[in-house]
C-alpha cells in the first residue's frame, strides 16, 4: 500500500510532497492534517531553502513503525551524530531561521538541536565582544553601564 | 558589518531557551552583551550552578545571587536544574534548592557535599548533606540524580512523575523501599552504594538490606563506583530485588554482600559483572553453604532470562559455584555473550548444557590461543587445524543446544571476530 502524501506550500510558492508521517513531527501540521484533511498546507513565512532543510531532518528522524525490520532506523548515537553533522553544515543566518522554523512548526528536537548550537556558538567565544562579533549584536551600552552591570551581575568564582 | 543582527532578533522565549543550554556562568555573562540581553539570564527557565570552587569568603554572595536568579519571576518554571556543591557545606544552600524544587523543576541534578567532621575520638565521620523535604514530594520531577546527598526519612512520599532515579553513595535515613513505594511510575533506577560508613549505617542494623521492590521498574543498574577504592564498607548489606516488570538488570560490580532477586519474571536482558563476595581477588569459600544456595536462588531468580552478558569474573564464580551446586537451566536463554579464557574453557560445555535453547553464543577469550579450544567446545572441528586440535578439549558429549537449537556462534578476540555454523 502505498503512503500517504500532504503537500506543504513555502512562501515562494513551491509544492513539496511529503510522507505524512515524515511531516506529522511537526506538532502544528499534525494538527493541521487532521483538520483539513487532502488540502496543501501554505507555510507564507518558510522560504523553500529552510522547508526542503526542514524536511530533511523531518525525514531522517521520521519513526518507522510499520512493522518492518529494525534495521532500516538509526540507532540513537547514529542519529546524535548525524544531528551534529546538519546543523555543523548550516550558516548562522540559516540555522536562525531554521530555528525559528522548529519553533513555528513545532518539532522540539529540532529546536533542541539548533538551540544548542547556538549555544555552543555563546560557549565558544572568549569574551562578550567575539559573542558581539559573532552575531552582529551591536553594543547599546556606554563603557559605564558596561562596568556597571559586570558589578552587579557579579558570579562568584 | 552591515549584517543583520538575527539573534537579537529572536523572541525572548527562544532566547531564554538558548541560555539554558549554557552553565549560569556563562549565562550571566550575556548581560553586557546589548540592552536587548541585559536580564535575559533572569528569566532562563533552569540552572546549572557549579559551586565547586566558590571560595569561603563568598557563600554570602553566590546565596544572594541565588536569590536574584529565584527572585526575577518567581511564577515561572525552573525545568532543569543542575547543582554541583562544594566539598564543604553551604549554610542555607539546600534551603535554595528547596526553593527551585517548588519551581516545577522536572529535571534535578545535585552532586552534594562531602563533608567530614571528627567524633569524639578523633575519628574522621562524613558530614551530611540531607535533600530539602519538598523533593519527596515533588508533583513535578521526572527525573533525579543525586550524588553523596542524605535522604532523610520525610514520613510520606510521593513523586508521581518521577520516571529516572540515579542513587549515587547516598547517605540512607529513609528506607529505599520506602522512597520507591511512593514512586508509582518509576521505569529506571541506577544505584551506586555509599561505602564509607557513617555512624547512622553503623549503628542501625535496618538498614542491612536495600530493597529494591516496585511493579513499574523495568531497568535497574548497580553501577561502579566513579572512584576507585581499596576498602570496603564494614557494614554487610543485602540487596533485594523484587519487580515483576524489570526487563533489564545490569549488575557491574560488587557492592553489597549479598543479592536476593524475587519475581522477576519478565526479564530480558541480564548483564553480570559480579563474583558475589564483596573483598576484591577473592572467590568465596565453596564449603559456604550459605553463599552456594544464594548464588543458586540468584540463577534459578533470572533463570527466565532471555539474553545474558556475563564477564570474566562471573564465568569464574560460576564455575567455580558449579563445584558446589547445580547451575539452573535458562530455558529461554536464546542469546548468551561470555568472556572466557584458559582453562575456564573447560566450563563451557557445562555453561551450555543449561542454556537448551541457545540460539546465538558470543564468546570472547581473551587469548588467541583460545579461539580453538572454544571451536572444539562448540563442536566446530570443520574450522580447527588437526595439528591444533591436541590442544583441545576432548569432547564426549556435545552440549544439546549445539546438536540442536544453535543458530550463530560468534568468535570475538580483540576486535576480530568470525562466524560459524
Amino acid at each position: 500500500m502505498s503512503k500517504k502524501m500532504i503537500v506543504l506550500k513555502s512562501s515562494e510558492g513551491v509544492s513539496f510532497v511529503v510522507e505524512e508521517a515524515v511531516a506529522r513531527q511537526s506538532k502544528i501540521i499534525s494538527f493541521l492534517v487532521e483538520e483539513f484533511p487532502d488540502r496543501e498546507l501554505p507555510l507564507t513565512n518558510m522560504t523553500s531553502e529552510i522547508l526542503r532543510k526542514t524536511i530533511e531532518y523531518c525525514k531522517k528522524h521520521v519513526v518507522e513503525d510499520d512493522g518492518g525490520g529494525d534495521s532500516s532506523s538509526s540507532s540513537s548515537g547514529d542519529l546524535k551524530e548525524w544531528d551534529v553533522k546538519f546543523v555543523a553544515e548550516i550558516d548562522q543566518p540559516r540555522l536562525m531561521d531554521l530555528l525559528m522554523a522548529a519553533n513555528y512548526l513545532d518539532i522540539p528536537s529540532l529546536l533542541d538541536v539548533t538551540c544548542q548550537k547556538v549555544a555552543d556558538t555563546i560557549a565558544a567565544c572568549n569574551d562578550e565582544k567575539e559573542i558581539r562579533a559573532t552575531f552582529n549584536i551591536e553594543n547599546d551600552f556606554t563603557e559605564e553601564e558596561v562596568e556597571a552591570i559586570r558589578m552587579e551581575n557579579q558570579y562568584p568564582i | 558589518m552591515s549584517e543583520r543582527d538575527r539573534i537579537s532578533e529572536l523572541p525572548e522565549s527562544l532566547l531564554t531557551q538558548i541560555l539554558s543550554y549554557l552553565p549560569t556562568k556563562e549565562s550571566v555573562q550575556t548581560s553586557v552583551l546589548s540592552k536587548r540581553w541585559e536580564n535575559l539570564y533572569l528569566s532562563v527557565p533552569g540552572l546549572d550552578l557549579d559551586c565547586s570552587s566558590i571560595p569561603y569568603y563568598a557563600d554570602e554572595v553566590l546565596l544572594s545571587f541565588i536569590d536574584k536568579l529565584l527572585e526575577f519571576s518567581p511564577e515561572s518554571s525552573l525545568f532543569k536544574v543542575k547543582v554541583k556543591c562544594r566539598g564543604t557545606l553551604i549554610d542555607g544552600f539546600m534551603d535554595r534548592i528547596g526553593m527551585m524544587i517548588y519551581r516545577g523543576t522536572q529535571h534535578l541534578d545535585v552532586e552534594s557535599s562531602t563533608d567530614y567532621y571528627e567524633d569524639d575520638f578523633g575519628h574522621p565521620l562524613p558530614g551530611v548533606d540531607f535533600m530539602p523535604m519538598n523533593l519527596y514530594t515533588s508533583r513535578t520531577l521526572v527525573y533525579l540524580k543525586l550524588l553523596s546527598s542524605g535522604l532523610d526519612d520525610p514520613g510520606f512520599v510521593f513523586m508521581p512523575c518521577l520516571k529516572f532515579m540515579h542513587l549515587e553513595e547516598i547517605k540512607w535515613r529513609v528506607h529505599l523501599e520506602k522512597l520507591l513505594s511512593g514512586c508509582p511510575v518509576l521505569e529506571e533506577l541506577t544505584l551506586v552504594r555509599d561505602l564509607e560508613d557513617d555512624d547512622y549505617a553503623r549503628t542501625y542494623d535496618e538498614f542491612r538490606v536495600m530493597r529494591v521492590r516496585s511493579q513499574s521498574l523495568k531497568r535497574f543498574t548497580v553501577l561502579w563506583l566513579r572512584k576507585v577504592r581499596d576498602y570496603h564498607s564494614g557494614v554487610e548489606c543485602t540487596l533485594e530485588i523484587d519487580a515483576p516488570g524489570l526487563e533489564h538488570m545490569s549488575l557491574e560490580e560488587d557492592q553489597f554482600d549479598r543479592i536476593v532477586v524475587k519475581n522477576l519474571t519478565s526479564l530480558l536482558v541480564v548483564e553480570l559483572d559480579i563474583k558475589f563476595f564483596v573483598k576484591s581477588g577473592v572467590l568465596f569459600n565453596t564449603w559456604n553453604v550459605s553463599k552456594s544456595n544464594e548464588i543458586r536462588d540468584f540463577f534459578s531468580g533470572i533463570s527466565s532470562v532471555r539474553h545474558m552478558i556475563i564477564s570474566l569474573m562471573t564465568v569464574h564464580a560460576l564455575e567455580h559455584y558449579s563445584k558446589a551446586g547445580m547451575i539452573p537451566k535458562f530455558n529461554n536463554l536464546s542469546r548468551l555473550e561470555a568472556v572466557f579464557h584458559g582453562k575456564l574453557l573447560q566450563f563451557l560445555p557445562a555453561l551450555l548444557e543449561c542454556c537448551p535453547n541457545l540460539k546465538h553464543l558470543v564468546l570472547k577469550v581473551v587469548h588467541p590461543e583460545d579461539f580453538f579450544c572454544v571451536c572444539v567446545c562448540v563442536g566446530l572441528q570443520k574450522v580447527v587445524h588437526p595439528e591444533e586440535m591436541e590442544e583441545g578439549l576432548e569432547l564426549t558429549d556435545v552440549p544439546r543446544c549445539v546438536s540442536s537449537t544453535l543458530e550463530c556462534v560468534e568468535i570475538q578476540e580483540n576486535l576480530s571476530w568470525r562466524k560459524g555454523r
